[in-house]
Formats: structure tokens, sequence, C-alpha cells
């Protein structure tokens, strides 16, 4: 793909980059490193009012990022630290996996992609309480939430979340509603749900490639891809023909020793200008004389 | 209206003709860099006292350059907390092992790696590549990234100084030391890649 301008109009539209540049930016800022406290606000929520004997319920970590930084999804990318969250919770608690919204993509200088969150994002699990649990005293739940957060530099920053719910046989009733609502809506889709988007077509161990065909059209796509725990993505290339098909390829390094597992979520804009993600798991065979 | 429409399509022209350039630029920084068994690309850079080390002046020993960026916590990880470049540069200094750190970082100068080789007793050379130029030829993604180049101007071992990403892991493998083991004993690298970690280069724009 090669894009034909004349090289004075490239110089001309450098130049105007450069004076807005130099009109949002008064002053070159190198502030010295802001505390920690400034950069990320944590909160621990549930869905739920109360908590009943043997009823999921979700949980949500949200962050608060000031404006400007990042926090990072499950795969960072490039660089970057996932954010992590480990729950302590009472004896007989189930926690499930921890869903991530649909992130964004930075493109940093040097070819350094990165794939995480600006603003505020909430992570989401299902909790499900001991189908014994007492009526009455309420429950203690709480979480260690880890993460990066980066601009021109990055900060580590944790928190100890804790909440306190009763419990009672009495139907919960909802609570936070808006907030598990709007981030419900930017998780992606996964298993039956994710075949109702798109359907995945993976093909080679190393070079992979990847196609989905959508089921509506599709614009503005995206794909993350999560490689196997010790593997580097090199060489992403992605390419749309049309609006029904994608395709992502990509080389694993180092290559996995053995089967692996790889998550691919493709991120689209629909007909209808909603933000969606179907998210497929692939074992890759291992790779040949192994 | 048509004289308000002129100068809109203008805009509009130059803010095509300016996202174009970005694309382009976007595509040719692009590349992976350097892998095991290619040659290390050549460079001559400064040390923090306006010093030039030049690659080739070092033909004959293993070299180990350690991307570098003292405001990155896993650089701060390796240098204060851990000891880690330390105590791998200062066990392998006599065995004709070269420990070089490159600092990409945008705007650093060769008086700011002085000053951070004096805060951490630094031993071995910080070199200067604000450009980026040295970064890119090795596709340098993160601070630390880690690349051993061998007698013959080959790499050997690309990615983590380690095997443990969070820094939680209570027996991690240092993974250069790994390779140094294996390289200064004549025998193959069996590890010659792996992922590398840290906070992104921050490449000049």
């Amino acid at each position: 793909m090669t894009h034909g301008y004349h090289p004075s109009m490239r110089m001309l539209a450098g130049l105007i980059a450069f004076a807005l540049f130099a009109t949002v930016l008064p002053a070159p800022a190198r502030a010295a490193a802001p505390a920690p406290a400034d950069l990320v606000k944590a909160e621990l929520l549930a869905d739920v009012a109360s908590v009943k004997p043997g009823q999921p319920f979700h949980a949500g970590v949200l962050l608060k990022i000031k404006p400007k930084w990042h926090v990072y999804w499950k795969n960072p990318g490039d660089s970057g630290l996932p954010t992590r969250v480990k729950w302590n919770l009472p004896p007989g608690w189930k926690a499930g996996e921890l869903q991530f919204p649909i992130p964004d993509r930075f493109d940093q200088p040097g070819d350094v992609v990165g794939y995480g969150y600006h603003d505020e994002v909430m992570l989401i699990t299902t909790l499900t309480p001991p189908a014994n649990l007492p009526a009455g005293g309420p429950v203690e739940l709480s979480a260690d939430v880890n993460w990066l957060v980066c601009e021109a530099i990055c900060v580590p920053g944790k928190a100890k979340l804790t909440l306190s719910l009763p419990a009672g046989d009495s139907a919960p009733t909802p609570a936070n509603a808006e907030a598990f609502a709007t981030w419900t809506e930017r998780m992606p889709a996964r298993g039956t749900e994710a075949g109702k988007l798109a359907a995945i077509e993976v093909k080679g161990t190393n070079p992979v490639q990847a196609r989905v065909r959508f089921m509506r059209p599709g614009k503005d796509v995206q794909w993350f891809v999560v490689p196997p725990e010790q593997s580097g993505l090199e060489n992403v290339q992605t390419n749309s023909d049309g609006e029904l098909s994608s395709t992502v390829s990509f080389s694993l390094a180092p290559p996995p020793a053995s089967a692996a597992d790889v998550w691919f979520l493709v991120a689209y804009t629909d007909q209808y200008g909603k933000r969606r993600g179907a998210e497929f798991n692939v074992m890759l065979p291992p790779p040949a004389g192994k | 209206m048509r004289k308000i429409l002129m100068p809109l399509a203008g805009v509009a022209m130059l803010a095509l003709a300016f996202s174009m350039a970005v694309a382009a630029d976007e595509k040719k920084a692009g590349g992976a860099g350097v892998k095991p068994g290619e040659q290390a690309p050549s460079f001559s850079l400064q040390d923090q006292d306006g010093k030039s080390v030049n690659l080739a002046d070092l033909a004959g020993k293993v070299v180990v350059l350690e991307w570098f960026n003292n405001e990155c916590p896993f650089v701060v990880r390796h240098h204060e907390e851990k000891k880690t470049m330390a105590e791998t540069s200062a066990k392998w200094k006599d065995k004709d092992v070269v420990w070089l750190a490159v600092n990409t970082t945008n705007g650093k100068t060769n008086a700011d790696n002085k000053a951070v080789a004096g805060k951490w007793s630094i031993a071995y050379p910080i070199l200067n590549d604000s450009t980026g130029e040295v970064g890119k030829a090795y596709g340098a993604k993160t601070t630390p990234h880690m690349f051993v180049i061998d007698k013959t101007g080959k790499i050997a071992y690309a990615g983590g100084i380690d095997d443990d990403p969070k820094g939680d892991k209570a027996d991690r493998v240092n993974l250069v030391d790994k390779a140094l083991t294996e390289l200064t004993s004549g025998s193959s690298v069996t590890q010659p890649m792996s992922k590398p970690y840290g906070c992104s280069v921050k490449y000049a724009k």
C-alpha cells in the first residue's frame, strides 16, 4: 500500500502540525514523577446491594485514570504490564475469569504498539457465594489490584479494595446498574455469542493467519491477539477486504515449544455505529518436528 | 456559502495530506529489528563522558546491550531493588564481555546519563541514542530490552533480562547470564530469544 502526495504538501502539513502543537502546548512539559494516587483511582463495585446464598453476581474493579495516561489490557502489547486483580474471598466463594472490555490500541513512536485503556475502565468478574452462606452478617470481599499506568513515563500502582455486603435469602436488589450496563456493553462476545457475530478460521502455526467473516458488515476492524505466555507477536499485518471479512497474520517470537493457546479478539463498528467485539480461543498445534 | 466552503475544503485536504504523511511514517518506522543469528547492526555512540564507543572496535569480544531509561520502573527494579544489572555485568566483566547500556529516551543528554551513572554507581558506559537510530536498527521495544552479541558480531540472544516480567517469581532465570554462560563455554545458546518486557522505549517522535 503506498500513499501518493506531493512532498511540499507533506511539508506544509508538517508545518501546520507544528503550529498546532506550539499553540496547544505552551511550555515543554517535563514534570517530576507524579504520585501514584493521583494517576489511578480504584473502586470495587457489585451489581447487587445484598448477597443471596448460591446466587452469582457481578463484581467490578473500576479504574479512573488521569487524562492522557493509560493502563493495560490482558495482553499489554510490546511493552507494559496487564492490570491484575487477585480476589480475597471468604471460604466457599468462587471467582470467575476476569473480563476485560475491548481495548484501545496505542501506536507509539518506534513501532511500539500497546493495548489498553484511557480515562476509565471496569474489569468485571462473576462471584458466586456458597449455597450455605449464613444469612444476616455482612460478607467482606476484597481484591488486590495491581496496574502499570503510563504516559511519557510509567508508574506502578496498587490498591487493596474492599466491599461489605449484607447477606440474606431475599432476592438481591440491583446496584450500580449504570456502571455495569456501560461496561458489560463493551465486553467482547465469547462462545456461541461470538459465533453469532463472526466465524473464524486459523491457518499455520508460525506464521499464523486468521480470517474472520462477519455475519453483518463491520467497519474499522481492529485485531487484538493474546499470544501464549512466553511469546511475543511480530510482523503483525491486518487487512480488511470489504466489510464482511478481515485477516490478521503474525509470527510468534520466540515460537512456542508445544501446542499453544491463542486468543483472537476482533473489534469492529457495526452498521448502527456500535462498537462490538468477538473473542475466539484457538489451540495451535505444536510446531512441526516437535 | 461558497466563501465558507472553500477554506473548509482546503483544511480538509490538508488534514488528509497530513494523515497520509503520518501513515507513511508509521509504515517506514516498522520492522521487527534483528533476530538471533543475524549480524548486529553497527553503531558509534557517545558515552556519558562524550567518548565514542564503536561496536566495530569490540570485535572478538562478547557485547551485551541493555536498553535503558532510568525513569522506567522495570529499569529501576533491576538497578535499585534487585541489582540484576550491576551483579550480572560485574560477574562477566573480566571474561571478555563488554556491557553497554543504551539510552534511546527522547531528549536525554550525556549529562543526564552521567548523573544517573553516578546515582546508581553504574560501572559501564551509558550510550546516548536519543535520536533513536540504533534503537530502531535493533528493534528495541522495551526498557530493559537485552541483546547479547557474540565474538563474530552476530546476535546470540535477544529478549528480557529474565523470565519474570511481573517481578514476583521466587526462582526467576537470568536469561542473559544463562546465554553468557553457554556462549563463553563454547556451547550454543539454548534460549536465543524471549519476549522482552518493560516500559516502551520512548523514541523521539
